[in-house]
């Protein structure tokens, strides 16, 4: 495996002081639990689980994003280039605006319709990238930035218009085209499909997959959508109530899900031909305040042994590239 | 990076630029004076002007009513034609540019005015009889002048017989008709204006810029923004040649420097010689904080006690239940006038002086008319301790009863008709807060006499189109105004022949009682008696007054007392009661013209051109002053322990005299300490600034 | 999708406002008749107290009513038909022809008002633009730093003056550096005698206009204006935009400028726009305490006396300034705000 970035023991959260109480009544959300993973170049890794799972936390802590209540409460993220490694994790902000973001790692938040500033066109949105990170003059940034819109197959009018004359999917394109520019080794895409249309959602996706053929960088693409996982993600990562459950190929994890949690998303999913009714699970995700003991999600598992409201399970290797943190799976060797 | 040190040199230099108009304007005591350059402070004599701030101060034809007042900007009092003024001390006529009194013939249709001669404007051409005519005629012509109305309803021809004399004929018989042409109280509208300037302009357009001046000083130049006016002494006075008349100030600038907070302080650092008056907290201000001030006495109380009005409260006799005799009366014995009068006391014991009666009482007044009538007024309800209406609530709650007035339950008074009995003051608001004051106090007394009073101040423009068309009850008003010994000018307005169905005022005009027709008949005769005849004069007004106090239309209270500040820093040889009293200190009236020309300089600061003491006196006698034995009497008892505070104030005086010639040079040294501290200031500024703007640009680095 | 906005839109959007433009004044001009018409002011009335109570002089009472009558007639007071003279009054304001003043008669008033303008506007136009723009950068710096130390006590400072009246601003002002220290002067316009325009006269008009500029401006710069700027830059700064700005390692001064500044550029151009218009009103209370010779003391002395024509003037004259200045600012709106130009 060639990694390019890898997480150990991860552990994040948002520290919460409750207002209206006479002492400071301080409450830590347990977002992301000792979470390790790892990134391979050129691949498209996907994570997937409800809302609330804390994988939009994951992405922002990889990407050293930590912005108040986010702390960080154990583990580290290390970046891993040609010249050795970068800790991200241990790196201060100014530093990893000035070496890492954007031009290693890029990020694409959530709801990317709003990102765009309002008051300044299209074109300047790119023009300001080049100029502060490539160096460069305004005229050569406005080349540039021609040439890329074409090679990105988007529209030349779309230079000189503000972001309120394009529709949704067109600013979640320039967007995405941003995202790329200085062409990272990782890009980090939180739901970047979420609140378009069908078609639009295709034309995003088949944009981000045929970029990440062509510049061949890990794209990371967090999404609560199997769907979507199901079409463009290499591997995959299935996480539940702040912790990863289960690791690997997003066919294997298709065709034969080990995690009781991977199982029941599998097979919520509807298939073609098949008419049956489709069951979901019962009961509702756990309050990451006081995440349930041992396994977090033995209240819902249909497989529950009582060791899994005790202890929780580590992540085992299954085989080489899969993995699974379950008693049950365990048991079974 | 390039353009950031741009900006930051850009606003360093921003920042200089007033500290640079600042440096250019260092300067001690004269800094905030507008004068030419190079004349020191004391050439200069500083007025207020007390109007405010002139709209056009090159619009120099007051002819045309509506104009800022002739006595803010020294038009009146150093340049404008009069041909007679009379002295406030002695109520006496002095004759200026008139020769001598006028000449009247025996049916009062025709008089003669004779000109000085030998009197000339200040561009020599002589002063004679056809500018008199010419004013004249002007006025028969011109329906914008203010003095038409005057013109078209007495005069139907004026001719110059000669250079020196006038003839003028009249419509109706008027013995009186010269007062148009005297200053008596604060100006006069019949200043005589030069023919040969005038002639052949348009009268209501024409600016009179600059005016031309008989007066001792000459326009230089005005403030464009209308707050200063500067006069420059003419060398070569008409008066200086046939009076030995020659002020001593170079110049005289009149000048407004703000609401009276800024005056009090520019007259704390001797930047203002003289004023009308200040609120009590600002002079008191003054008081304490220059040690050279005196006022209409050398030393404490300051005050002036004989304003040309006496203020007090009107009723408006058209309106319910004001229009009831008794009640009027019953209104004035609630009253107790200790509490009123106490309340005016100044922080220096300057104290009002009392009148029950519409009139000033000057001592020469005091003699003619309040001493003789005192019995009567005592059997009318005067309390002869006080010398005011006696404080009688029972009276007051007969007199009530007897028209059919109540006490409700709760003790408050009703109407007769039952309902409530609610009075509403109206007073002004923004001027004349001596008046609105006396409103708040006269409220208090009828308050707690039981009656529900409101008292509600407004603007100037409403305060007179309010009282104008009779629109409230009762207001803070001060219709009696006096000055002259011959009381038929300022008791005229009494008869009712003079409504005026636009302006119907108070109403006092229409107003039916018992001796109206006596009234009338009282005040024509006095009318149609020549004011030579002085003894006739006094008598009839003596029987006006009486019956003015059966009816009580208004209450009078007194003048308010002015604190007509003088500072005897620059400049002395003010007029002063009772040691050099030849004027009254009325530096906005015209006769103030008289008071400089009795300045001479101190030598506290340098001077340049300022005549050293001018030593002919005025052309007529001083008049010898007498105070009535009951006014001393009266405020002896009244204040009693104000001797006490006098003696007090006196060791002070003579310690501060003592100290007068080490303050003064440590003035002159603190002076030059705060020249060079301020300059000092401002470099100190200017160079952390650009030690400020130094390090930003280092750190851009 | 069109990216084009058409010509014929934006030929709409003019004309729309050019109608609310005219609508306003038209209105405007109607309600000040209508006051007018209730005002219990009468001039004629003034100009006779001020002559015989206010100084007490001495009038012969037949010529006074004699003048009474005059004046009303001078000053075109009396009476007449509603409908005519409000037909009249329009032509007169459309015209820019109010009368005479009858506080400088016969000058026009409009002439009046045209004459203090000057000193107004110098004032009050540089007055509003440096406190807007100082209240902008401080505020923005202020917003943008907000837990720092020195942004606090800027906060805390504006805090405890913007509620200080006015009047007492002034006065401190006056105390503090005309009286204790006295760098500047008491009041008035200018203490040169300004035989002609030198660069002396000019500084001299500066160092007076300095006090009543500071009075202006303290209150505005570290009041007002830098509480909204400072508003609305912390709610600027929280936008997604500003966040993913700072995401994409975009340098700080970068971020405060184009996405901070330009975004609250929008609201805060309206309230210049407005002020600028005030400006035409003069401050009244500002010109009164410094005995500065500009449009509000015009109005102020106007009032007093009654002056219905001045005081229409320079009521109409603002109606026209305020009025003008928003559609200006509306006509203006599309090139500041993209939002707004292509919708």
């Amino acid at each position: 495996m060639d990694v390019v970035l890898k997480a150990d023991d991860l552990s994040g959260g948002y520290l919460l002081v409750q207002k209206g109480s006479s002492e400071k009544n301080e409450v830590y959300v347990d977002a992301v639990s000792d979470v390790s993973l790892q990134l391979e170049r050129n691949e498209i890794f996907g994570i997937a689980g409800e809302s609330g799972c804390g994988k939009s936390t994951l992405l922002k802590m990889i990407y050293g994003l930590l912005e108040p209540p986010l702390i960080l409460r154990g583990g580290s993220v290390t970046f891993i280039t040609v010249d050795g490694e970068i800790p991200i994790t241990s790196l201060s902000e100014n530093d990893l605006r000035r070496r890492v973001w954007w031009k290693k790692i890029s990020y694409i938040p959530q709801s990317s319709m709003n990102v765009l500033n309002p008051t300044v066109r299209i074109r300047d949105h790119f023009i300001e990238m080049f100029t502060f990170h490539a160096r460069m003059t305004k005229n050569e940034a406005y080349a540039e930035a021609r040439k890329y819109i074409d090679q990105m197959g988007l529209p030349r009018d779309v230079l000189s218009a503000f972001p309120h004359q394009l529709s949704g999917g067109m600013r979640q394109r320039v967007v995405i085209a941003l995202s790329l520019l200085l062409n990272p080794n990782i890009v980090l895409a939180d739901e970047p499909t979420s609140a378009l249309d069908v078609i639009s959602q295709k034309v995003v996706l088949t944009m981000l997959e045929e970029a990440q053929k062509e510049l061949k960088n890990t794209l990371v693409i967090v999404s609560h959508d199997l769907g979507i996982h199901g079409v463009m993600t290499h591997r995959m990562g299935i996480m539940y109530a702040g912790k990863i459950v289960e690791i690997g190929k997003t066919e294997e994890i298709f065709e034969d899900p080990l995690h009781p949690y991977s199982e029941a998303l599998i097979r919520s999913l509807p298939k073609l031909g098949d008419k049956k009714q489709r069951t979901g699970l019962g009961g509702h995700p756990p309050d990451l305040k006081k995440p349930p003991s041992g396994c977090r999600f033995h209240p819902r598992c249909p497989y529950a042994m009582p060791i899994c409201s005790r202890t929780p399970p580590k992540m085992k290797m299954i085989k080489p590239g899969r993995y699974v943190a379950c008693w049950k799976n365990s048991m079974e060797e | 990076m390039k353009k950031r040190r741009y900006l930051v040199s850009i606003v360093i230099l921003l920042l200089a630029l007033p500290m640079l108009s600042v440096k250019h304007n260092i300067n001690p005591v004269s800094a905030q004076l507008p004068l030419p350059p190079g004349v020191p402070r004391g050439d200069v004599l500083v007025v207020e002007n007390h109007w405010g701030t002139y709209i056009d101060p090159t619009d120099f034809n007051f002819k045309v009513p509506g104009k800022p007042a002739t006595g803010g900007n020294g038009f009146q009092q150093l340049c404008a034609a009069f041909l007679w003024y009379i002295n406030t001390t002695t109520g006496k006529p002095i004759n200026w540019l008139a020769a001598g009194p006028p000449e009247y013939s025996d049916d009062f249709k025709t008089v003669k005015f004779y000109i000085r001669k030998g009197a000339y404007w200040n561009d020599g051409t002589p002063f004679t009889a056809h500018d008199v005519v010419f004013t004249i005629e002007t006025a028969l012509k011109t329906e914008e002048w203010g003095t038409h109305a005057f013109a078209e309803t007495w005069i139907e021809s004026a001719r110059a017989l000669d250079d020196y004399t006038v003839e003028i004929h009249l419509k109706k018989p008027y013995p009186r008709f010269h007062y148009a042409f005297t200053v008596i109280i604060y100006g006069c509208s019949w200043w005589i204006v030069p023919k040969h300037i005038w002639e052949g302009k348009d009268p209501v357009s024409f600016k009179f810029y600059p005016p031309l001046s008989i007066g001792p000083y000459n326009l230089k130049s005005v403030d464009p923004a209308g707050n200063w006016f500067l006069w420059e002494r003419e060398e070569n006075w008409w008066a200086t040649k046939l009076l030995g008349l020659k002020p001593s100030p170079k110049y005289v600038l009149y000048i407004h420097q703000g609401p009276d907070e800024k005056k009090a302080l520019a007259m704390t650092r001797h930047e203002l010689d003289c004023l009308r008056t200040l609120l009590p907290e600002a002079a008191e201000m003054v008081i304490k904080g220059n040690p050279y001030i005196i006022g209409w006495r050398r030393t404490a109380p300051f005050a002036w006690p004989y304003d040309a009005c006496v203020k007090g409260i009107g009723f408006n006799v058209m309106r319910y239940p004001y229009n009831i005799t008794e009640v009027r009366r019953a209104l004035t014995f609630a009253i107790n006038f200790t509490n009123i009068y106490e309340a005016f006391r100044g922080v220096d014991g300057s104290l009002p002086s009392v009148t029950p009666l519409p009139i000033v009482p000057y001592p020469f007044a005091w003699k003619a008319y309040f001493e003789p009538l005192k019995d009567e007024l005592v059997e009318l309800g005067l309390d002869p301790k006080t010398w005011w209406w006696k404080y009688d609530p029972e009276y007051a709650e007969e007199l009530l009863k007897s028209v059919g007035f109540k006490r409700g339950a709760d003790g408050k008074w009703l109407l007769p008709n039952g309902e409530p009995w609610k009075i509403v003051i109206t007073g002004p608001s923004g001027f004349e807060m001596e008046s609105a004051r006396l409103g708040f106090l006269t409220a208090e007394e009828w308050r707690r006499f039981g009656i529900d009073v409101e008292v509600e101040l407004v603007e100037a423009g409403v305060f007179s189109a309010r009282n104008a068309k009779g629109e409230e009850d009762v207001g803070t008003r001060w219709p009696g105004c006096s000055l002259l010994l011959d009381l038929t000018p300022h008791l005229q307005w009494l008869c009712s022949k003079y409504y005026d169905p636009l302006a119907p005022g108070h109403g006092w005009n229409i107003f039916d009682f018992p001796r109206r027709e006596e009234l009338d008949s009282l005040i024509e005769e006095m009318e149609m008696t020549p004011t030579t005849d002085t003894d006739k004069l006094i008598e009839l007004a003596r029987k006006v007054l009486l019956i003015w106090a059966e009816q009580m239309p208004n209450i009078c209270y007194f003048p308010t007392p002015f604190y007509t500040l003088q500072d005897t820093y620059v400049w002395d040889g003010w007029p002063t009661y009772p040691d050099n009293y030849y004027m009254d200190p009325v530096s906005w009236w015209a006769q103030h013209m008289f008071v400089i020309l009795k300045l001479y300089p101190t030598g506290n600061v340098p001077t340049k051109e300022a005549l050293p003491r001018p030593g002919v006196e005025l052309p007529e006698e001083k008049p010898p002053v007498t105070v009535p034995e009951e006014l001393t009497e009266a405020i002896s008892k009244l204040s009693s322990d104000m001797t006490d505070v006098k003696s007090s104030i006196d060791e002070v005086t003579t310690k501060v005299s003592e100290l007068s010639d080490t303050v003064a040079t440590l003035e002159r040294k603190v002076g030059e300490l705060t020249t060079l501290s301020t300059i000092t200031y401002a470099e100190a500024a200017i160079i952390v600034i650009l030690i400020i703007g130094l390090v930003v640009v280092a750190r851009r680095k | 999708m069109s990216l084009r906005t058409s010509k014929k839109d934006l030929i709409e959007y003019v004309v729309t406002r050019t109608i609310f433009y005219i609508a306003t004044i038209f209105t405007s001009v109607t309600l000040i008749y209508v006051l007018f018409k209730f005002m219990p002011v009468d001039a004629v009335e003034n100009i006779i107290f001020q002559l015989t109570s206010a100084v007490g002089g001495v009038y012969d009472p037949e010529s006074v009513m004699e003048l009474r009558r005059n004046l009303y007639e001078m000053f075109g007071l009396s009476g007449g038909n509603p409908i005519e003279s409000y037909i009249l009054f329009l032509q007169r304001v459309f015209t820019f022809n109010f009368g005479p003043a009858f506080i400088s008669f016969p000058t026009p008033a409009f002439q009046l008002v045209l004459s203090r303008l000057p000193w107004t506007i110098g004032l009050l136009l540089t007055s509003t633009i440096i406190t807007w723009t100082l209240g902008n950068l401080l505020g923005l710096i202020a917003g943008y730093f907000q837990n720092r130390k020195f942004a606090k006590v800027l906060e805390a400072v504006a805090i405890i003056i913007y509620p200080i009246p006015y009047y007492v601003m002034a006065l401190i002002l006056i105390l503090l550096f005309a009286f204790l220290i006295p760098i500047f002067p008491l009041g008035g316009g200018m203490s040169i005698i300004p035989e002609k325009i030198t660069l002396d006269v000019i500084l001299n008009i500066i160092w007076h206009s300095l006090l009543p500029a500071l009075s202006l401006m303290i209150p505005g710069a570290l009041g007002w204006s830098f509480i909204s700027a400072r508003t609305l830059a912390i709610e600027t700064l929280s936008k997604d935009y500003t966040r993913y700005a700072w995401i994409r390692g975009l340098p700080s001064r970068h971020i405060l400028r184009r996405y901070v500044l330009k975004n609250i550029l929008v609201p805060q151009t309206t309230v210049l726009a407005l002020s600028l218009g005030g400006v035409f009103s003069g401050a009244v209370l500002t010109e009164v305490i410094f005995a500065y010779p500009g449009v509000g003391m015009l109005a102020y002395r106007a009032t007093f006396s009654g002056d219905l024509n001045t005081l229409m003037a320079v009521l109409i004259l603002s109606i026209f300034a305020v009025a003008t200045s928003v559609f200006l600012l509306d006509l203006l709106y599309p090139l500041i705000d993209p939002r707004i130009k292509h919708r």
